[in-house]
């Protein structure tokens, strides 16, 4: 009895022995991109098991194991299991599991078809079931895996190794295209999407860019490796969105500019990674160290006196923010990012300072001599013929900073004294509405709004931007913004949609609900901009729950100047020459309420 | 067969043109077609973005309101021609639970991301969800989250960190 025992044992588990080393899949393709496997995958009772890395990264889950439960959470579900439990919880349903899930060393190994039944994925093995491919099978990507079986067809018949995977995802992410320079430059070749959304993480460095409405499997990772940039990666998050990963040497600010007929460009800033002051020859310097020579706007401003220094495209990485400084004139350096796209330097200063040009100091090294006085002082110092300060307080007339804000010193403006915030909505990751044929209503809002501002500033008026360049502001940021600068009015410009797209025409104004001023500020908008673009009166409309309404108590409108879903519409937005009529409707309505409000400006 | 069909067909026209000419009922001092409903038996409104473009608009179902129900008719859209989902495509209602007066909803990241943004459809998809679930007995307020997650706001405009009543602005109509 003893020896059969032993015998039914050993064959057993020569037969299991048999099974783990031929049942075993070698190759996994995810939606025809080849995954790397550093070990088979485990096939226990014809089941497939994979580890939960392979889910976190090629299904866009999270899996979190804490004692024998596990949850995997994915976008729109989240699944419930027990190590060693033939059953799953999803979404309070419960499943049977053929096989249960698994400890292996110090991975857990879940079954995977359970999985991919859940996530809509098909499995197809093949080769004796070595290679294992998972497929979507929706009615978009019907053509792709046709195309799939026919490249299958005809080239592992000749040539064993896989194909490149790109012609295969011609209809989403085409390809991704390192193009280098200072600034990291990468373009996304994309044959439609529909928006996208992008996170800045910092543990590890990381930027994460999200592409809605793109169709197509992700594609292989860029290795890259320059001085910021080290690779990009590619996989599907959900049935819409590709997430690509940038990974970084530093959390650095960036910037993503879309292509007029496809695809997105993304640049990186620029670092600064110290800043200091010293004294040579008479003069004190500001030093940098910098990836790249700076690209500087400076101006002075006063109580406190100070001289701003904004680097264009900068991020800051400098661990030191504060520098006090015993120098005569400047007491102190201080630095912050200030948005994510410029890095601020204050020089606090106790009398009148001129900056000269930036000089090239050595690799990485840049230097700006700060001369303690005024530009006439330095002139009549060094004798220079063709001096050109870079930046220097006029104190011969008067007290009053000349590189402030513009106060309409022609005194001729009817608006002289009033200061409008303009805010164009949206910018940077959130782009607005899109319009029928792809345009962001960021870029339109923003094009109205500078033509808009122009009209204001020759007028007289002093005008505030909540954002004049692309970048993403907060909605809850704008009004503070516009409170800082003691804006008089706040004017809010933007770009509608209907739900059913294409579907609405027309003009509206919204307004702080409640306050009368701000009525009254909307119905002469929309009157004179109805009037000057002749598109449908959608009338004013009083609203109590939007955030740049309730962050002031500013007389604050927000101009839908027309549909940009609708095609007709867009076509008229895009246009410079409508956008500039736009401008000058609303500004009408601006006056006409400035005259009727306060009387008159303080220039008449 | 051929003349079962074309019956039937008629009896559609025939109802369609019943429905055109309205079984009319008052709502909140309006008139609203209520041709899915019995007389006399309860019913409840689901509010869609109407025609107009610009407002929302009740539809009737027959029956009691409950959370699940709402969420469930609201999901599924409108069943009158001219009315449209606020929903965008690809929502799903991840769950919802109740504090008080308020409720809070969480939907799927379909809600933002497959929206077509612009302050006039985010008005609708907001009130279209807080305006059918406040004509719920004992739900005043309505918070919206997305991924479980409290959201600043969907699309640009509204501020949607709390709770929001309904709105009665976007009732107004033009079937009157
Ligand atoms: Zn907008």
């Amino acid at each position: 009895m003893k020896r059969v025992a032993a015998a039914v044992l050993l064959i057993t588990f020569l037969l299991l022995l048999l099974a783990a080393s031929s049942l075993a899949v070698e190759r996994l393709f995810v939606g025809g991109i080849e995954v790397e496997l550093e070990e088979p995958l485990e096939i226990v009772s014809g089941v497939i098991l994979v580890p939960t890395w392979l889910l976190e990264k090629h299904f866009g889950g999270t899996v979190q194991i804490s004692d024998s439960r596990i949850t995997a959470a994915f976008a729109d579900q989240t699944i419930l299991m027990r190590l060693g439990e033939k059953s799953a919880l999803v979404d309070g349903e419960s499943h049977k599991l053929d096989v249960a899930p698994q400890r292996r060393g110090n991975e857990v190994l879940l079954p995977l078809r359970f999985f991919a039944d859940r996530l809509g994925f098909q499995l197809v093995l093949e080769e004796d079931g070595k290679v294992l491919r998972l497929q979507k099978p929706s009615q978009v990507r019907e053509r792709a895996s046709l195309f799939e079986r026919l490249r299958q067809e005809t080239s592992w018949a000749e040539e064993p190794e896989p194909v490149e995977p790109v012609e295969e995802t011609a209809q989403g992410l085409s390809d991704i295209v390192y193009m280098g320079g200072a600034r990291s430059r990468v373009f996304i070749d994309l044959q439609s999407y529909t928006g996208y959304q992008t996170n800045l993480l910092t543990d590890p460095p990381r930027l994460i860019l999200d592409l809605y409405g793109v169709e197509g499997g992700p594609l292989p990772v860029v290795e890259v490796d320059d001085s910021l940039l080290i690779r990009i990666r590619s996989s599907r998050f959900d049935e819409e969105t590709i997430r690509l990963v940038f990974d970084l040497n530093a959390a650095s600010g960036y910037k993503v500019t879309p292509w007029a007929d496809r695809g997105l460009e993304v640049e990186f800033n620029h670092m600064l990674y110290a800043a200091g002051l010293r004294e040579r020859d008479g003069f004190i310097e500001l030093w940098l160290e910098a990836s790249h020579p700076p690209s500087i706007e400076a101006i002075y401003l006063e109580d406190p006196q100070r001289l701003v220094l904004d680097l264009q495209d900068t991020t800051l990485l400098a661990s030191v923010r504060e520098l006090p400084a015993g120098y005569e004139r400047i007491s102190r350096l201080r630095m912050q990012q200030h948005s994510p796209e410029v890095t601020r330097l204050v020089l606090e200063l106790a009398g009148p300072v001129t900056m000269l040009p930036l000089q090239e100091a050595g690799p990485g090294r840049y230097v700006i001599p700060l001369f303690q006085g005024t530009a006439q002082e330095a002139q009549r110092m060094f004798d220079l013929d063709d001096f050109e300060p870079v930046i220097s307080p006029d104190f011969s007339d008067d007290t009053k900073p000349v590189f402030g804000p513009q106060r309409g010193e022609d005194g001729e403006g009817i608006l002289r004294g009033v200061i409008v915030a303009i805010d164009p909505g949206h910018g940077g990751s959130d782009p607005g509405t899109i319009g029928y044929h792809g345009s962001f209503e960021k870029d339109i809002n923003l094009a109205i709004s500078f033509f808009l501002g122009k009209l204001l500033k020759e007028a007289g008026a002093e005008v505030v931007y909540t954002r004049d360049t692309d970048v993403y502001v907060s909605i809850f940021e704008r009004p503070e913004i516009a409170v800082r600068a003691g804006a008089d009015l706040f004017i809010s410009i933007h770009a509608n949609s209907h739900i059913k797209r294409g579907t609405a025409r027309g003009t509206e104004t919204l307004y702080r609900a409640n306050d009368l001023v701000s009525q009254r500020l909307a119905q002469l908008v929309q009157a004179e901009l109805v009037q000057a673009i002749t598109l449908v009166d959608r009338r004013i409309w009083g609203r109590d729950d939007l955030a740049i309404f309730n962050g002031s108590t500013i007389p604050a409108v927000l101009v839908e100047v027309g549909f940009l879903d609708h095609p007709d519409e867009e076509v008229l937005l895009r246009a410079e020459g409508f956008q500039q009529i736009a401008a000058e409707g609303i500004y009408n309505g601006i006056e006409r309420f400035i005259l009727e409000y306060f009387g008159k400006g303080e220039g008449q | 067969m051929k003349w079962e069909r074309r019956i039937a067909g008629l009896l559609l026209i025939l109802i369609l043109l019943l429905v055109g000419r309205g079984v009319w009922k008052v709502y909140q001092g309006r008139m609203v077609p209520v041709s899915l409903i019995e007389e006399g038996a309860p019913y409840y409104p689901v509010y869609f973005a109407a025609a107009d473009s610009a407002h929302l608009e009740p539809e009737f179902r027959p029956g009691t309101a409950d959370v699940a129900a709402v969420l469930k008719d609201l999901l599924e859209g409108p069943r009158l021609p001219g009315l449209a989902p606020v929903l965008p495509p690809d929502v799903s209602v991840l769950g919802y639970t109740q504090r008080g007066s308020v409720l809070y909803v969480s939907f799927s990241h379909h809600l933002r991301s497959n929206h077509p943004g612009g302050s006039r459809a985010e008005m609708l998809t907001v009130y279209g969800i807080v305006n059918s679930l406040t004509e719920i007995a004992g739900i005043e307020r309505v918070q919206i989250l997305i991924e479980y997650e409290q959201i600043d706001t969907l699309t640009g405009h509204i501020d949607l960190g709390k709770p929001l009543e309904r709105d009665y602005s976007l009732l107004g109509s033009t079937m009157i």
